[in-house]
């Protein structure tokens, strides 16, 4: 049974069809997949089917334990969205209710290559020079 | 995406509870930065990037040049 409902892929299509550059997702589940890798495994599979700009890589947290490492996944589900280069965009748990619409949009901005700020947040945002991890906690809707 | 030095994770916190024990979640959504700011609830970009530049010991600008 899909987990996107059919008018809400029908609406996904659509907009998915103004993506210019490619997406790729990168799922961290496991061989013994707990509910919520199932879950999340099946969601991005349903998302990359909405377009050719998305690809889905999955890949085994113990098994490839060192791409695990690269990508700093300490914890699955675990889904990283790259476009030409890796922008430290994670999400961990099931990307489900609000966070999937966080999802779809960073799809867009990552496909954009832009993630639309205005310019004086850009010009704040330049000037650090230092790593900043933030970490935004939710709770599902 | 607009600077390399930033990296963000979106955490359910229904599936990795010790993570609210860890910073002591009592509303969400709960924003940490660097493991020890915290900021509540949504707020606006502008008082985002304050706390982004407090965490790392910058000087956040003076008169708010940063348009609300």
């Amino acid at each position: 049974m899909a987990i996107i409902p059919e008018k809400d892929r029908k609406k996904l299509t659509d907009i998915f069809k103004s993506l210019s550059n490619d997406v790729r997702v990168i799922f961290f589940t496991q061989e013994f997949e707990c509910e919520h890798c199932k879950m999340t495994r099946n969601l991005l599979e349903e998302v990359a089917a909405l377009s050719e700009k998305i690809s889905l890589e999955t890949y085994d947290f113990v098994k490839e334990a060192e791409l695990a490492k690269k990508y700093g996944i300490d914890r699955i589900p675990a889904t990283a969205l790259l476009g030409d280069r890796d922008y430290g965009i994670r999400f961990y748990g099931v990307p489900a209710g609000y966070e999937f619409t966080s999802l779809i949009e960073d799809i867009m901005d990552i496909s954009k290559r832009d993630a639309g700020l205005p310019e004086e947040i850009l010009n704040e945002l330049s000037k650090i020079d230092k790593p900043v991890h933030i970490q935004v906690l939710i709770s599902p809707t | 995406m607009a600077n390399e030095y930033i990296t963000a994770d979106m955490i359910e916190l229904s599936e990795f509870p010790h993570i609210a024990v860890k910073h002591n979640v009592q509303t969400v959504p709960k924003i940490i930065i660097n493991e020890e700011h915290s900021l509540t609830g949504s707020v606006p970009d502008t008082e985002f990037i304050q706390a982004i530049l407090k965490a790392i010991g910058n000087k956040t600008p003076e008169n708010n040049i940063l348009k609300t």
